[in-house]
This record gives structure tokens, sequence and C-alpha cells, in this order.
């Protein structure tokens, strides 16, 4: 548990970090970079002094400078705030702990920040002032702690449909209408279904980011963490299971209905849906999140460290609202008496 | 005897004479044709010839420059006639008489009234006859025949000429005004509370529109319900279906297709020849 381990250069002792253009560890002074899934020299220790605070915060002492690092219960990765050196909470990410799986980051800070200007752009609600007055509070790389879940359908499905066909007997609009009953049964399989597994990232936020590349997993190696933040999962595979299943009954259930387009008014009469759980693993997953203060409030954005996919929702200028929705409705109002008046004259 | 005989010969002379000369005072007399079986013969071509004194000389005036304008614009002529009585005369053979032998031109429309009978009949000649059907007499004659009925002449007069002006323009741009093509309410439409309606309801849904796009933007967070996106590939199969038909409902709804109320016409004008041997068009009936 009082583990810390550091990432240093075999050539010249400086710090390791993991960067994101060529997927390796590298060094930022003497360019070497070394295979993550291979290296083997970062140095473990022994902490004694640790301090535990009054609010669960654990402080460690950064090896090369001496500076304090502050972490909780939870937290697996962290850099030093003074001298950026990375460090692993080895305890966090060993035994029952350690991760099977792990995405690698593939964006880093810069792209990140410009991820964010972009997503700023175009927003024409979006108040003048937001660009220049927001502030970031932090920006941090992050490893989130996710459950994979592999499943398979099984389903029977009953429904109520109908089809009208129109036509002219003579003087009369005959309507038949044909009642049917239709019958499904099918299987459907999926292959990890993420749930957050941080209590702290909302689960909304991390969803809102997917989805990830499932063929980039690599096989976890606490190398990759260097450089970013990762936390421990804090919520159990079986209460995140019970996330999963509703997606992936409502994605089959979504399924067997477009089975029946061919029909109207489609309605499940009675259906039975069994899920048979497969594989489920702890995965880490790439995220930028940003906190952003504006005018008192915070403001969270979060960006997929993989795809690059950015989120985050962005405050109304309630006044510039109102002006454009009363010139669109005056002026459209406007333009279609124009247009009827010389349709008239015409 | 001599002399018996010379006065005699002089009386019958006289008598001849001055029944033609009677016969010439009353052509040059207007407003008090003495003719039988003949209509008036007027001097010039006038837009209104008010025999029957429906109009005030002011309504006169007013109506003789509005159908002045609109013969001089669209180069064909449209005339107001009122009788008080038409001498036996069938409203068709008098309307159509009054126009061939007073010289009009060989275009026109023209609108007579007369009192004794309270007929009204309209009478067409040349392009008259292409650009009012008898279905757009109809139409003209509904407006018109309305305020015939009230007394309103100068209205009914009026709206005549407006009428006529609006199908002989809408006609030239060929738009002929007739049953399959009566372009809604015949008339010069104007804007009215309608329209006002349908730009505010446009209007309105734009506004609506424009606001889900842009507070659209402005949201990107939001839950997932659905897993589709980790579907195994290809591993939807079914194993079975079935698709069984229960019931069979069949209704029958009357729905004729729709008559139009005006006669049996489907379209054109009817024509006939008048006692001047030119084609004429259109048709009359009461107020």
């Amino acid at each position: 548990m009082s583990e810390l381990k550091e990432y240093k250069c075999p050539n010249c002792s400086g710090r390791l970090e993991f960067d994101t253009k060529s997927q390796q560890l590298k060094c930022p002074y003497c360019d070497g970079t070394f295979d993550p899934d291979i290296f083997n020299d970062g140095k473990e220790y022994e902490l004694n002094n640790e301090k535990w605070t009054d609010s669960d915060y654990l402080v460690y002492n950064c090896r090369s400078c001496g500076g304090s690092i502050i972490a909780d219960a939870d937290t697996a990765a962290s850099t030093c705030p003074y001298c950026d050196n990375p460090v692993v909470m080895v305890g966090n990410v060993s035994g029952s702990l350690k991760p099977k799986k792990i995405i690698p980051f593939k964006y880093d800070k810069e792209q990140a920040k410009e991820e964010y200007r972009k997503h700023l752009k175009g927003k024409i609600l979006l108040p003048k002032a937001f660009r220049s007055e927001a502030a970031f509070d932090e920006i941090k790389g992050i490893y989130v702690p996710f459950w994979l879940f592999d499943g398979k359908a099984n389903a029977k499905i009953w429904f109520d449909a109908l089809r009208t066909h129109y036509h002219r007997e003579g003087d009369y609009d005959v309507r038949i209408t044909e009642y049917y009953k239709l019958f499904r049964s099918g299987s459907v399989e999926f292959s990890k279904v993420p749930v957050d597994a941080s209590e702290k990232i909302d689960d909304e936020l991390s969803q809102s980011v997917e989805p990830y590349n499932n063929k980039e997993l690599k096989d976890f190696n606490d190398n990759y963490l260097a450089g970013y933040y990762a936390d421990r999962y804090t919520v159990d595979a079986e209460e995140s299971v019970r996330i999963a299943d509703d997606r992936i009954l409502n994605s089959t259930r979504q399924l067997f209905d477009s089975t029946t387009s061919a029909y109207e008014n489609c309605r499940v009469s009675s259906s039975s849906i069994n899920l048979e759980h497969g594989i489920q693993e702890y995965a880490m997953y790439p995220m930028w999140i940003m906190n952003v203060r504006y005018k008192d409030k915070k403001y969270v954005f979060a960006m997929n460290g993989q795809t690059g996919r950015f989120v985050g929702d962005l405050p109304i200028d309630t006044m510039k609202y109102r002006f454009i929705m009363i010139a669109v409705f005056l002026g459209i109002t406007l333009l279609m008496g124009i247009i009827q008046l010389l349709f008239l004259r015409g | 005897m001599k002399k018996i005989l010379i006065v005699f010969t002089t009386v019958i002379m006289m008598l001849l004479m001055t029944n033609r000369i009677s016969a010439e005072t009353s052509i040059i007399e207007e407003g008090h044709p003495e003719v039988f079986n003949d209509v008036p013969s007027i001097s010039g071509t006038p837009s209104v010839y008010d025999a029957a004194g429906l109009l005030s000389s002011e309504q006169f005036d007013s109506l003789t420059l509005k159908l002045d304008e609109i013969r001089r614009r669209q180069n064909m002529d449209v005339v107001v006639v009122t009788a008080q009585s038409l001498y036996g005369m069938s409203p068709r053979d008098y309307a159509d008489d009054f126009y061939d032998y007073n010289n009009y031109r060989n275009d026109g429309i023209l609108l007579l009234v007369s009192m004794e009978n309270r007929d009204w009949y309209i009478s067409t000649k040349g392009k008259g006859i292409d650009y009012f059907t008898d279905y757009g007499i109809d139409l003209i004659a509904d407006k018109v025949v309305s305020r015939l009925s009230k007394g309103k002449y100068y209205e009914a007069f009026n709206i005549f000429a407006d009428q006529a002006d609006y199908f002989i323009e809408e006609a030239k741009s060929g738009n002929i005004i007739d049953i399959d093509n009566d372009g809604g309410e015949t008339g010069p439409r104007s804007f009215g509370i309608f329209n006002g309606v349908i730009s505010t309801v446009v209007g309105a849904l734009s506004s609506l529109f424009t606001s889900l796009i842009l507070k659209g933007q402005m949201k990107s967070i939001q839950k997932h319900r659905y897993a589709g996106s980790y579907v195994v590939d290809r591993s939807f199969v079914l194993t079975g279906r079935s698709d069984l038909l229960v019931d069979r409902k069949v209704s029958r709804v009357y729905n004729p297709p729709n008559r139009n109320s005006g006669g049996s016409h489907s379209g054109g004008s009817s024509v006939h020849t008048s006692s001047s041997g030119s084609s004429h068009g259109g048709h009359g009936g009461h107020f």
C-alpha cells in the first residue's frame, strides 16, 4: 500500500513519461524511447513517511524533489505538482486491483486544449465572454477504471402488428386492415460493454465520450500510467453489471423491433429475454477531464483520450438567445407575408 | 275639283313626310328610343348607356371613367347597358344587337339590365367569348346579381367592371378562368387574416426549429441507454420467426367524385349566332 513506483530513464536518469505520439515511454532529456510492454526498470520503493490527514488524503513525498504529492486511497497514478515526476501507487494496481487491460492515451494535453477550442467554435449561443474569461481550474489526463462486460441475449418476443391497404371500388374508398401476430426468436452477442467504475467520474460524462475502440486494448502494464492520473475502481462489478444489462436489454429490444419494419403499429405483446453473462474484465480507459470556471459556475468537459471525441455542456447567453428567437420569428413572418403578397398579386 | 285634289295630295304627302321626320328625330334624341323590335341606335360607343336611369350623374360619370380606362388598357370593349323595357325582344337578342349594331369593337363583353322583367344578360363577342367562359360568367353573375337584387346598381356595375378587367387580365396571361381553373375565389384576392395566420405560424415554427438546433449545439453530455456500438459483428441471428394473420377488417366509405353545382358544362363557352350574323357567347337570368 505504501509502495511508490518511479520511472527513470536508464540512460540519463531523467523522468520517463508515456508519449502519445510514439506510444512509448519517452525520456524528454535524451530522447530515449522504451517499449512500455517490456520496460522493466521502474524503481519501486517503500515509503515510510506517508501522513494521513483528517480528510482521508494521503500525502506522499516525491523522491526527486521532496515535494508533497497529495492523493487519496483510490489514487493509482499521479505526478508531483512541483517537478512533474510521475509516480504510480503500486498497491492500487496489483493483486486483485490489477486491471486486465488498458487503452493507452493517443491524444496529449496540447491536442486536448485544441479540441476544447474547437468545441467552442461555431456555438452561436455561447456568451462572447466565455472564450476570454473562462479559466481552467485543471486539465488532467486520467485513466478511468471501467468494468467491461461480455454478454449474450436470448430473446423470444411476440408482437401485435397491422397493415393497411387502400384502393378504390367505383364510388367507394375501401380500406383493408390486416391484423397480425408476429413472433421472433434469436440471440445477439455483446462485447466489452463499458461501465464506469469510478465514483469520482460522472457516469453520464464517461458515457458521452463513448465509444472506445476495443481493438486497441492492450494487456495492462503500469508503464502506460507514467505521466497520467489513474484511480482504482470504487464501484463493484456486481453493481456495475446492472447498468450493462440495462443497455444490452434496450439494444436487444431495438434490434428485434427492427425485424418488424414491414408492419405498421407494431407493439410488443409479450417478451422473454434472458441474458447470459460472459467474461467481465477490469480495464482502464484514457480520458482528458477539464474543469472550467466561468462566472462562478463550474463547467466540466471531457475528451476520449483514444478517439478525441470531445463533450461538455456550455452556458447559453440568454439575451442573445431571446434576441435571435424574436428576430427569426419576425423575420420569417415578414418574409412569408411578402411571399404571399407577391404570389397573390403575381 | 282640282283644288280639292291638290289639297288632298299635299295632306297625304305631308303625313308621309311627318312619319319619316319623326323616325329621324327618334334616332337623334337619345334616351327615348321609340323603336319597336330594334335596339336603340346611339352615337359613339359609350361605356355606359343608362336608359333606365339607374345611376346618378356622378355615378354615371365615375363608372364611365372606369370602363373607358379598362377599354383603353385592355383593347376590348366592356359595356354596361340598362333599359326600362326590351320592347318585346329577348334579353339575349337585345344585348347582342345593341353590341353589334352600335359599332363596338370585335372583342368585348356587355352587361344588360332590364327593369321591365328584371332581366340581366351578359353578352360576349370575339375574344370575349374565350375569356369569359360559361363558368366564368356564372362566377361574375353571382357577385353582380346579388347586388342588382338589392337595388345596389352602381355597386353591381362596378363589380362587373372590376371582374371583367380581372378576367381579361388573367386570360391574357394564359389563365382563362373556367371550372378546372377558377383560381380559388375569383377577383383580385387581397391579403386577409388567413394569410396573416399562415405567416405567423410559419414564423413561430421557424423560431422553434432554430431554437432546437442552436440549443442542441450547446448540450453534448447525455446518458447512453443503448449498447449498439458493442454488438459483436454478425452475432444477431434469428432462430425463429412467424408472421400470422389473425384478423381482417374491411371498411367501405361512399365518396363520390366532386360534381360541380353549376350545370353540366365541362368548361368552355357556349356560342350562338345573333341577328347580325356574328357569334356571341353569354347567358342571363333574373334578379
